[in-house]
C-alpha cells in the first residue's frame, strides 16, 4: 500500500519536475543567445528551436512514464486495478473529500443518516415545504435568508440540505408558520416540532442490495462443502457493505449538489430534486450491473474468480468459428464458456475424479 | 537525440551512449541539466547537441538506478535548478561502461581494419 502511494506521489511530481527543468533549460539557453547579441524575442525563439518544444516535453514525459499511459501502467504493475480494496478506498476517499469540501458537512451526515445527529430540544422547530411524492420541494436560498430574519426564530440553519431547523423564541408553531409564510410569500411553508422521517437515502440502495443478494443466491449452485456456503456469505456481506458505501457516496454527492445551488423558484427546486434522485438511482443501477458482471465471472460453486481466460475464433464472425472465451475454475469445478450468444458453465470432472467415483 | 551541426554533417548517438557521456561529464562535479548539455556540446566541439527530450529522461532513469542523485540548488544567475551529481554506484557504473565502450571501439576498429 505504502509502495503504491509512493509510486503515485512520484508520478504526480514527475510532470512538475520536468516542466521546471524545461523552463530553466529554455531560460538559460535564451540568456546565452541574448549574450551573443540577439534580441530577447529572437533569443527565446532560437532557444526553443534548438532545445525544447512542448513536443519534446511530451516525449520526455512519455519516455519516463509521466503521462496517462504511464499511470495506467503503474496501476497495473502495482495490481491496484485488480485489488478488492480499490473500490472501498475510492469510496471512502470520495466521502471524505465531499465532507471536507462541503460548507455544511453536518447536513450531509444528517441526510445520510436520515435523521438529526443530536437530540432536539422541545423548542426546536422544523420548517419545510409540503410537496407530494416524488417531489421534494425545498426551501430556496431567498426563503432561507428571509427565515433567518424572523424575530420568532433563532439559530436558523439548514437541515438535510433542503429544509430548515431553528429554535423557537417562545412563539407557538401556528404563529411561526404564519410569520414564515408572510415573510417568504410562500403559502406552502409548514412548521412542525417533530420532523417527518423520509428515509429516501438508503431505501433504493437497500432494495438493490436485496436484489444482488437474490441474484447471487440463484447464481450459486448447491455444493456439499459448508465452506463454500461461508464463502458465498462473505461475498454477499462484502458486496452489500461496498454497495451501501457507494450509495452513501452517491447520496452525499447529490445532497452536496442540491445545497450548492441557489434555487430561484419553487418549481425549479421541485423539478430538480427528482432529477438528482434519478441520477442517484442510476448510480445504484450501475453498481448492480457491476456486481452482476462480477458474479458472471465467478465459479457458481465456489465463487472464486475464473482463471486462465483464453479466446479462440474470429471476433468479427457471427455464425462460423465465432469467438469463444473459456476460463476455468482454479478448484477444478468446471469451465465457463462464453460466446456472443451463449454463456454456459460446464461442470467437468478430471479423469482421476471420474475413476474414484466409478 | 543529437542534432545536425552547422556544416551539415550529422552524428547519431548509439543506444546507451548518452548514459556514458553524462556520467563522464558529471565526474567534474555537480551540474544542472543545461550545464550538462552545454558541456557535452563543448567537449564534442558541437558534434553533440543533446536536446532536453533525451537528456532529462536519461537523468531521471539514472537517478532511479542510483547512479546519480539530484538536489535542488541555485544556479549561477541565482535561479532554482536541480543539480545532478555522481553516486558511488554511478562511479562504478562509469568504469564498467567505459570498459565496455573501449571493447566495443576495439572490436569495431578490428572489423574496419581487417575487412
Amino acid at each position: 500500500m505504502c509502495r503504491t502511494l509512493n509510486a503515485l506521489q512520484e508520478w504526480l511530481q514527475l510532470r512538475t519536475r520536468l516542466r521546471q527543468e524545461h523552463r530553466f533549460h529554455l531560460d538559460r539557453a535564451a540568456a546565452d543567445f541574448e549574450s551573443l547579441g540577439l534580441s530577447r524575442r529572437v533569443a527565446r525563439r532560437a532557444a526553443r528551436e534548438r532545445f525544447g518544444t512542448r513536443h519534446n516535453l511530451r516525449l520526455a514525459l512519455r519516455e519516463i512514464g509521466g503521462d496517462w499511459a504511464g499511470l495506467a501502467h503503474l496501476l497495473r504493475a502495482h495490481r491496484v486495478l485488480a485489488s478488492v480494496w480499490l473500490q472501498p478506498a475510492v469510496l471512502l476517499a470520495a466521502i471524505a473529500a465531499i465532507l471536507l469540501l462541503s460548507p455544511a458537512p453536518r447536513n450531509i451526515l444528517e441526510s445520510m443518516a436520515g435523521e438529526a445527529l443530536t437530540l432536539d430540544s422541545p423548542q426546536t422547530v422544523f420548517l419545510s415545504v409540503g410537496a407530494p411524492w416524488p417531489l421534494f420541494n425545498g426551501i430556496t436560498a431567498p426563503e432561507f435568508e428571509a427565515l433567518r430574519s424572523l424575530p420568532t426564530l433563532t439559530a436558523v440553519e439548514r437541515y438535510r440540505a433542503i429544509y430548515v431547523r431553528a429554535t423557537a423564541n417562545g412563539a407557538s408553531l401556528a404563529a411561526i408558520e404564519a410569520d414564515a409564510r408572510a415573510r417568504t410569500g410562500n403559502p406552502g411553508i409548514r412548521a412542525v416540532s417533530q420532523f417527518e422521517q423520509r428515509r429516501i437515502g438508503m431505501g433504493p440502495a437497500a432494495v438493490a442490495w436485496a436484489l444482488i443478494a437474490i441474484f447471487a443466491f440463484f447464481s450459486v449452485r448447491p455444493h456439499s462443502s459448508p465452506f463454500d456456503g461461508l464463502r458465498w456469505l462473505a461475498y454477499a456481506v462484502f458486496a452489500g457493505a461496498l454497495h451501501a458505501l457507494a450509495s452513501l457516496t452517491a447520496w452525499a454527492f447529490a445532497i452536496e449538489i442540491w445545497s450548492r445551488i441557489a434555487w430561484p423558484t419553487h418549481l425549479s427546486a421541485a423539478l430538480c430534486f427528482p432529477l438528482i434522485y434519478v441520477a442517484y438511482l442510476l448510480s445504484i443501477a450501475v453498481q448492480c450491473r457491476y456486481w452482476q458482471r462480477d458474479l458472471y465471472h465467478r465459479c457458481p460453486i465456489c465463487l472464486e474468480r475464473m482463471l486462465l481466460t483464453s479466446t479462440h475464433g474470429a471476433t468479427d464472425s457471427v455464425l462460423l468459428s465465432m469467438a469463444v472465451t473459456e476460463s476455468i475454475c482454479a478448484h477444478g469445478h468446471g469451465v465457463l464458456i462464453e460466446s456472443r450468444w451463449v454463456r454456459q458453465f460446464r461442470q467437468e470432472t478430471s479423469p482421476l475424479e471420474a475413476l474414484i467415483r466409478g | 537525440m543529437s542534432r545536425e551541426p552547422s556544416d551539415g554533417t550529422s552524428i547519431g548517438l548509439l543506444q546507451g551512449t548518452l548514459d556514458l557521456l553524462v556520467l563522464r561529464v558529471l565526474v567534474a562535479g555537480p551540474l544542472h541539466g543545461y550545464a550538462i548539455s552545454r558541456r557535452l556540446g563543448e567537449l564534442s566541439e558541437d558534434w553533440f547537441s543533446i536536446d532536453e527530450g533525451s537528456l532529462y529522461p536519461c537523468l531521471y532513469r539514472m537517478e532511479k538506478k542510483g547512479w546519480v542523485r539530484s538536489e535542488e540548488g541555485r544556479s549561477e544567475n541565482n535561479r532554482r535548478a536541480r543539480f545532478y551529481s555522481l553516486t558511488k554506484h554511478g562511479v562504478e557504473q562509469l568504469e564498467t561502461e567505459q570498459e565496455s565502450w573501449r571493447r566495443f571501439q576495439l572490436a569495431v576498429g578490428r572489423v574496419l581494419r581487417r575487412a
